[in-house]
Order: C-alpha cells, then sequence, then structure tokens
C-alpha cells in the first residue's frame, strides 16, 4: 500500500469511526444526562440570583458587586450541588458515548469483518481519535449549554476579586485570565475538560485491551478519578487530583502539574492502545 | 500471562484502587460529614477551643450578648472582646496611618444629602428631600480623617459600619452600613473612594439608618471601622445623653 492509499485508508476509517461515535445511541444518552444536570441547574441555581440583580436596580447600588455569572453557571461554583454531580460523573460521562465499542466489536465479531479490510494500527488509531473526541464532547457540549444558558439570564460583568463572589485566588491557575479575561479562561478550561475527558475515554480502551470485560471497562475511568483523589488527598496534595482541578471554577489546578498528568495520561494511554494494541490477537 | 491472568490483575487493581479509595473517603469523613444534613447537625466544622468564635456563647452571656439577634457571630465575638482601641467623641483613633475622629453626632428624620449621595434600604419610606416617613431615622455622624503617613491614603468611608447597644447592653441588629456622605455628588463606583494626602485632614458628615425602636433604649452607638480587621479595628463609641 503506497503512502497515499494509506493515508487514504486512515481518513476512511477514522471517518468511519467517527460517525459510529458522534451518532450512536449513547453518545446521545451520555449528553442527555450531562444536559439535565444543566438544565436543572440553570432553573434552580442560575435563575437564584435574580433577586439580587432586582435588588441592586431598586435599591440604586452601583457599588454592588453584581458579576455573579461567572461564577453562577455550573462549572463556576465548586459548591454547586450540579455541578458536582456533573464533575464527579466526567469519566463517566467520558466513557459512555464510545469507550466500550472496542470490547463490544470484538464480542459481536465485528472487528474481524472490519480488519479483512483495513490495518489494524488504523483501526486502533481511528478507534482512539473517535473516543477520545467523543468522550471529549459529551462531557463539553452539556457544558457549553449551561454556560450559554446561563449567560442569556445573568450579565457577563468582568469579575472582580473584591466583590468575594469567585472562588479564583491569587495562587489559581490562570487567575490573570479569569479576572481580566474571562472568557477566554473559561473556554480554556472547557477545552481542559474536553482533553481529559479524552484520557479517560482513552484509558477505558486501554483498559479493554489488557481485561476485555464490559463492566471493568466502563468503570476502570471512575475508580481511576477517584482513586487520584484520594492517593493526592492521602499525599496532602489534593489540589493535584482531576477531580479538584477540572471545574473551571474551582481554583485549584497548578499548571505544571495539570501539564505532566495530560502528558503521561495521553503518551500511556496511546502506547498501550494504538502502540501496543495491533500486535493483540483480537480474534 | 494467560489472558484471564491479564485480566484478574487489572481487576485486582482495580479492587485495590477503589478499596483504598473508599477507606480514605470514610477517613476523612468526605463520604459524609460527622454532622450532616440527616442527623440534623451542621455541616460546618467546628473552630478548635480558644479560637475567636469558640467561646462565643460564654461571652456572649457573659456580656449579655443574645444569640439570635441578627447579628454574625463575628460580630458579637467582635464586640465580646473590643480588641482594637476604642475612643470617644473629640479623641482621635489611629487605622493604618489614617486617624479618625468623631467630632459631634445627631439623630433626625431630615437630611441635608441629596438623593445621588443617598440610597434608599429595605423598608425605608422617605420623600423627595430625604425626609423619613416611617419608623427610621438618620444617625449622622461628623467624622474627622487625618492622614498622618508619609504616603497618600486611600480610603472608603463604606469601610466602617455603625452597631447600637441598648441600655442593657445588648448589641442591636447587625451592622448599619452607610448610606451616604457629603462628599461627592454622584453616586458611582468610586463614591466612597477618597485619596488623603500626607498630613491632609477633611471632615465629612457620614449617615446611616437607625430603626426608631432601637431609639428607644438606645445607650451607645459605636462607629467601626474596618470590622473585618481582627484585632486591627477601631471603636468610635458615641454615648447618648
Amino acid at each position: 500500500m503506497s503512502g497515499f492509499e494509506g493515508e487514504r485508508a486512515v481518513k476512511q476509517i477514522l471517518k468511519t469511526e467517527l460517525k459510529r461515535a458522534f451518532t450512536g445511541k449513547m453518545f446521545f444518552i451520555s449528553i442527555g444526562l450531562g444536559c439535565i444536570l444543566a438544565i436543572l441547574q440553570l432553573l434552580l441555581e442560575v435563575t437564584g440570583h435574580l433577586p439580587y440583580m432586582a435588588n441592586y436596580f431598586t435599591y440604586q447600588k452601583p457599588m454592588t458587586g453584581i458579576d455573579y455569572f461567572f461564577s453562577a453557571w455550573m462549572g463556576g461554583n465548586p459548591t454547586d450541588i450540579y455541578g458536582y454531580i456533573f464533575f464527579l460523573l466526567l469519566p463517566i460521562l467520558a466513557v459512555l458515548p464510545y469507550a466500550d465499542t472496542f470490547y463490544t466489536d470484538m464480542k459481536s465479531g465485528f472487528v474481524k469483518n472490519l480488519l479483512l479490510r483495513v490495518k489494524r494500527r488504523h483501526y486502533f488509531f481511528a478507534k482512539y481519535i473517535a473516543a477520545f473526541l467523543a468522550g471529549g464532547a459529551a462531557v463539553v457540549i452539556p457544558l457549553l449549554l449551561n454556560f450559554l444558558s446561563a449567560a442569556m439570564v445573568l450579565p457577563a460583568i468582568l469579575p472582580q476579586s473584591t466583590s468575594g463572589s469567585h472562588p479564583i485566588w491569587i495562587t489559581s491557575m490562570w487567575h490573570g485570565l479569569y479576572y481580566n479575561h474571562p472568557f477566554v479562561y473559561e473556554f480554556l478550561y472547557m477545552g481542559l475538560d474536553f482533553l481529559f475527558a479524552g484520557i479517560f475515554a482513552a484509558v477505558a480502551l486501554s483498559v479493554t485491551r489488557l481485561a476485555q470485560n464490559r463492566i471493568i471497562t466502563l468503570l476502570s475511568p471512575f475508580i481511576l478519578y477517584i482513586f487520584l483523589s484520594a492517593f493526592f488527598d492521602f499525599l496532602g496534595q489534593y489540589d493535584w487530583a482531576p477531580r479538584a482541578f477540572l471545574p473551571p471554577g474551582s481554583g485549584s489546578g497548578h499548571g505544571p502539574v495539570v501539564a505532566v498528568e495530560a502528558a503521561v495520561g495521553l503518551l500511556l494511554t496511546f502506547f498501550v492502545f494504538v502502540m501496543r494494541g495491533p500486535k493483540d490477537d483480537v480474534y | 500471562m494467560k489472558r484471564k491472568h491479564i485480566i484478574a490483575a487489572v481487576g485486582v487493581l482495580l479492587a485495590g484502587m477503589a478499596v483504598f479509595s473508599v477507606y480514605w473517603m470514610l477517613r476523612s469523613s468526605e463520604l459524609l460529614p460527622e454532622n450532616n444534613l440527616w442527623n440534623g447537625g451542621s455541616q460546618l466544622p467546628q473552630p478548635p477551643p480558644g479560637t475567636l468564635s469558640a467561646p462565643a456563647d460564654d461571652l456572649a452571656a457573659q456580656y449579655n450578648i443574645p444569640n439570635f439577634d441578627g447579628l454574625m457571630q463575628s460580630e458579637r465575638d467582635l464586640f465580646s472582646q473590643k480588641p482594637g482601641k476604642t475612643v470617644h467623641p473629640h479623641e482621635a483613633a489611629e487605622y493604618r496611618g489614617v486617624l479618625y475622629t468623631v467630632n459631634d453626632f445627631s439623630v433626625s428624620k431630615q437630611t441635608s444629602l441629596t438623593s445621588d449621595q443617598r440610597r434608599v434600604a429595605s423598608g425605608v419610606e422617605a420623600d423627595e428631600t430625604g425626609t423619613l416617613l416611617n419608623a427610621y431615622s438618620y444617625f449622622m455622624v461628623s467624622l474627622t480623617l487625618e492622614n498622618i503617613s508619609d504616603t497618600t491614603q486611600e480610603v472608603y468611608l463604606n469601610s466602617q459600619w455603625i452597631y447600637f447597644t441598648d441600655t442593657e447592653n445588648n448589641l442591636q441588629g447587625g451592622g448599619g452600613e452607610v448610606i451616604g456622605y457629603d462628599g461627592k455628588e454622584a453616586r458611582t463606583k468610586d463614591f466612597y473612594q477618597q485619596f488623603l494626602e500626607p498630613g491632609e485632614k477633611r471632615t465629612f458628615q457620614v449617615s446611616y439608618y437607625v430603626s426608631d425602636e432601637i431609639l428607644k433604649d438606645l445607650k451607645l452607638a459605636t462607629l467601626v471601622v474596618q470590622p473585618g480587621d481582627y484585632p486591627n479595628a477601631i471603636f468610635l463609641d458615641m454615648l447618648m445623653e
């Protein structure tokens, strides 16, 4: 197969895998679960700020801080119960859409037919990319829905550190961005959530390769997620756990730690699944 | 290694991680705090004995400060201990390079503040000139600020709150927020901000609302400069005649 044909083959299998990932029933179920939390948070928490807005206008207190928006949406408030549940379930939401399809492909024999036409490494690569993107999208779409709909309710006034409404401190990652360019901060954080959700989906794929069991596949990223929280807490560094730093309003997170964890997650899962996977007997 | 051995190893590893996580969360009471909504307890951690908040109940009893009077715990503590300097009218107290002196104080239904210099609070009714129509009055304090430092001082006139104590030494209600003063003309965001040059001295009439109910038994009004800055806050006491 020439280089050009190889490239075309990768594109073809990638296209197929992406289509399966983004039109699958589980993708919509995962997004639906996230969106239920996002809508509940909007109706029960975000709208709770409206009386304060009314108070602000009624009593003419222009020096009052009404910069609630960036700390009121689901990702902005670490004490919000809906945000808490959403970020607690993040690995499950990321895994549901597509990460177990490697297992089901093998179990149903689908992979046997596919590998007659496609090279193994292309299939593993496409599966990794599709699971990664679907996992990331399943987490970010509800966050975006909540963020944009909250923006229709509350004014996006620039956060002021003195208002006391914001959990982002001088020690928080990207605090300068938060107080100067909050939209950039929020979208960067959503990118970070996308990345880690993708990594959790990739973890599930890698675990499937090692232990072909659907329950283990679906639960392993969640167990890892909780384990990392307990382990870093045990070390006295809870802020290093993804559970701590993934909510944009957590005020946790240290750039180098986040970067190292993301790099390790990406490289390890890529190595285990994409590099080593094609050598397995999948029949 | 056989496939089933790998599966078993991964399973054991995950089970180990899960057990450790549950153990650690139970140990640090993360799963369910000791005092929680189900057993009727507060989720707020209790401060250790000896800290500012801990002996509040004792102090409240000692100083005859009721517990459920709309005051925050920190306010009760602040008044129980009065950690900062306390002065009386015409005496000055320093707070971070600025001397604060109460020259005089008065209570009235009328005000000289324009509508742009004062704000209306919830429950208070006033006519166009600012004359109060229901059971509230203005508590007006003539306050002099003097910069005794070598640098320009930035002062916020809404950083002092007023507290009222009745004849039985009970604090009445929470701290009253300033409602206006005679400095700037428009209520912009920097309305209460003042810059004092080294050696500069300025006098303002700072106004608060007080309910007529409180006025009936009022013994002492106290202007607290920076009540949140324990223990540096200063207390400007004004004894009623």
